[in-house]
């Protein structure tokens, strides 16, 4: 009996409980209010972010006049493009990567709305300056004292050429067709005035200064050099005249491959091209050679000038231009 | 009581032993741990090697726990089958991602070679943070060597992730900032330009399977070309280096042979791989074979690039694809099949474990080098006929069987051809279109012919899901994922 009682108990209990709680629900029930889930009712939590990038097109004739636009923007689903032109005219896009061409040079506003499916909008704009790409002009360079002449006019040094001696100290220039064209470890030629005419070429002489490399191998050996820089890897023609007094003698032009600091480093340097003088007509009759070499990498060149003889050689009228 | 006295015997012991000052870091004296071991050079020289093994990545056909790093193995996924030359044969799965330029920012194979690449960069900065152990004549070879690998892991990672956080020492684990901070592009070029000079200053060329100068000079020539605003002129010097005869480089008579017959004298650097070893073997060759590895068949040749290769390959191509054997419809890669052998009659049979393949991963040849050498001359510029580039392309045709230039003037358009089926299915293609600025009009017309849709924010990959998830808001999403 005692058993029987206490279950009686706890389905008294249970009954209670369970009273309590349906009056609890059917109280708190009236009070229930549910809200449907509207538009922007949660927080966009990943908000669109417009960014581009613009490439100018290249190729043919025109291509520099339009550009392809890199869409570099986040969390978004719908693009407009406005392309402001100059005129006041909008041109507007929704592709996701259009390409676009601009009338021509100028500054253009191109303006980029990202958008996503909340209606969340991003907006970045850029001003494009539409140039059109120049030309790479190919370099001819400057060669000062290019005729040996004295002074500082065309021929002479332009350029105002100071030569640094062994101790450091600069050399007074003496415009004298020699300032250009000294280097360590070398003495620089002599001037003459045996020179050829300058251009056109003419062979016969005496008219203008050129240089003068005397007999080789009596301790009076002369060498000119002048470091230059030209368009790299292009094709360029050097022009000289010269004059050799013996038979088996010969005057030597050569493009070296990079600037020196002293002419022991003529072998390390190495030649691009170089070209003897070789004909002997005698002093004052003088004759024109013609080479061709192409640029090295950097375009940092350089012009040596020596000889081997028993005689005076004569050299005058040394130019470099881009082969045509 | 008696509780109380044992007690008090163990407070005792307890305080007497940790009156010792190594009581917490105790010295090891039954094994070797990483703060003591690299103290000679024997030491360091294993973990030189250590880094190739990151470079390697494990045989997933042989040591199957995912996870683990694949490195190299899985570079195809990224880079050739990104591009116009191959596909998935099944074109499904994770894998066909890449092809149809729709990748994931979960996908797994993006996450592996990031993971991968940043453990071959653990490795190297491991060496060099204990590069005060060399002794002095081994410590520029050692640091050469590092800096080399890792220069070649940070150039692959940037070209193919963008701006990457840059790691040139050993981390602490909770340095969230420094492992996940994104750093511009352009300090990353930095590093490798730096790595790259000390590996030049310290190397010779004595190896092909491991660093060498004129791999890192081949290398940096890429790297200047590759650059923002390149230096065409270093560039070019740099290669003219390498192409000195002196240095004994030169172009196979046989195109095969370059792909069969290792160490030969074409190769600047190769990946080493042992046939037969669980360890050190790879399984990408088997991979783009017909279901001879664990995939039915990846790096599949697409139309465009056999189109290519039968108009412009000369004897190249004979070399480069085949009909596959088993499923005629479709063409493979044979520039990498298992171990040589070309699989008989059904492409599928083969006398040794194809999946334990011992094939080379070359990474840059001297033909590569040839063709950046007139890249550096053609200088951004639409065509050129010096004679220097048009010395170094036509030893590149005529090697091939075919002749000189036609009309002795080499456009980019001819270039980026000549390279596309002279280095076809070696992972070249897609950073050739990026560098030589045509990636997004070759591959936005391929994608339009084959249904794909492409933009040109494809040209960088997402930044793995998972490397994000670990940074706590540090690392940011490349736009477009």
């Amino acid at each position: 009996m005692k058993n029987n009682r206490n279950i009686n108990k706890i389905k008294s209990t249970a009954g209670l409980l369970t009273a309590i709680f349906l009056l609890t629900i059917s109280f708190s029930s009236c009070d229930l209010e549910y809200d449907v889930a509207g538009t922007a009712s949660i927080e966009d939590l990943t908000p669109p972010s417009a960014f581009f990038a613009a490439t100018q097109n290249s190729g043919s004739d025109e291509a520099w006049k339009s550009y392809t636009f890199s869409n570099q923007s986040n969390s978004a689903t719908q693009y407009n493009w406005e392309f402001a032109h100059s005129s006041g005219e909008i041109i507007t896009s929704s592709e996701i990567e259009p390409e676009h061409t601009f009338p021509g040079e100028g500054d253009f506003v191109v303006t980029l709305t990202a958008s996503d499916n909340l209606g969340v909008e991003s907006v970045y704009s850029e001003t494009i300056t539409v140039v059109m790409p120049l030309v790479p002009t190919v370099i001819t360079p400057v060669i000062s004292e290019w005729a040996f002449e004295d002074g500082t006019e065309d021929g002479g040094d332009t350029l105002g050429c100071v030569f640094i001696q062994e101790d450091g100290t600069p050399k007074t220039p003496k415009n004298d067709g020699t300032n250009c064209w000294r280097i360590l470890g070398a003495t620089v030629h002599n001037t003459s005035s045996d020179g050829a005419y300058t251009v056109p070429f003419d062979n016969t002489s005496g008219k203008t200064q050129g240089a003068k490399y005397p007999a080789t191998g009596e301790g009076n050996d002369r060498a000119s050099y002048q470091a230059l820089t030209v368009t790299p890897n292009i094709k360029y023609v050097v022009t000289f005249h010269y004059a050799l007094k013996n038979e088996g003698d010969k005057v030597r032009v050569g493009i070296l491959n990079g600037w020196m600091d002293n002419a022991s480093e003529l072998e390390a340097t190495g030649f691009i091209a170089e070209a003897d003088g070789a004909v002997s007509l005698g002093k004052n009759n003088f004759t024109e050679v013609t080479f061709e070499f192409e640029a090295n990498a950097t375009g940092e060149i350089a012009i040596w000038i020596d000889n081997v003889s028993t005689g005076d050689t004569y050299l005058d009228n040394i130019s470099i231009v881009p082969a045509p | 009581m008696k509780k109380l006295k044992f007690l008090t015997l163990i407070v005792i012991t307890i305080l007497s032993v940790s009156c010792e000052d190594s009581f917490l870091s105790p010295e090891l004296k039954t094994g070797t741990s990483g703060d003591a071991f690299y103290s000679n050079d024997q030491e360091l020289e294993a973990a030189v090697i250590n880094i190739y093994d990151g470079l390697q990545g494990v045989n997933a056909s042989k040591i199957t726990s995912s996870n683990l790093n694949h490195a190299t193995q899985v570079e195809f996924y990224l880079t050739e089958m990104r591009s116009d030359n191959t596909r998935t044969k099944s074109q499904e799965g994770e894998a066909a991602q890449f092809e149809s330029f729709s990748i994931e920012a979960t996908n797994g194979i993006v996450a592996d070679y990031y993971r991968s690449f940043y453990d071959v960069i653990f490795r190297a900065n491991v060496v060099l943070d204990n590069i005060d152990a060399a002794s002095e004549t081994a410590a520029g070879k050692i640091e050469g060597e590092a800096k080399f690998l890792r220069a070649y892991a940070y150039f692959n990672l940037v070209r193919l992730y963008g701006d990457v956080p840059l790691i040139t020492k050993v981390i602490a684990p909770l340095d969230t900032e420094t492992a996940f901070t994104r750093i511009n592009s352009t300090e990353i070029y930095a590093l490798i330009i730096e790595d790259l000079q000390t590996a030049i200053d310290n190397l010779d060329d004595s190896f092909k399977d491991r660093a060498s100068k004129a791999a890192a000079q081949g290398l940096l020539a890429k790297v200047y070309l590759t650059l923002p605003t390149p230096n065409y002129a270093q560039a070019q010097l740099l290669c003219e280096e390498v192409l000195d005869p002196a240095r004994g480089f030169e172009l196979l008579s046989n195109y095969s042979d370059v792909f069969f017959s290792e160490r030969n004298d074409e190769i600047l650097f190769a990946i080493g791989y042992e046939q037969g070893d669980n360890n050190n073997s790879q399984n990408f060759s088997a991979e783009w074979l017909n279901s001879v590895g664990r995939t039915s068949g990846v790096n599949y040749a697409t139309t465009d690039v056999v189109t290519a290769l039968e108009e412009m390959g000369g004897e190249r191509t004979q070399h480069t694809y085949r009909i596959d054997p088993f499923q005629p419809t479709e063409n493979q890669a044979i520039k990498y099949l298992p171990n040589g052998e070309s699989g008989g009659d059904n492409g599928r049979t083969f006398s040794s474990d194809a999946q334990a393949a011992g094939n080379d991963w070359i990474v840059l040849r001297y033909a590569d080098v040839v063709l950046l050498h007139v890249e550096s001359i053609l200088g951004g510029g639409e065509s050129t006929s010096n004679s220097n580039a048009l010395t170094s392309f036509n030893s590149i045709r005529n090697r091939a069987g075919l002749p000189n230039d036609a009309d002795g003037v080499i456009t980019k358009e001819e270039l980026l051809n000549e390279r596309r089926v002279e280095l076809a299915f070696e992972n070249k293609r897609l950073f050739d279109l990026i560098r030589m600025g045509e990636a997004v009009n070759v591959l936005s017309e391929f994608a339009t012919t084959n249904g794909y849709s492409f933009s040109s924010t494809d040209l960088l990959l997402p930044i793995p899901q998972r490397e994000i998830g670990l940074s706590k808001g540090v690392l940011t999403q490349n736009p477009g994922y």
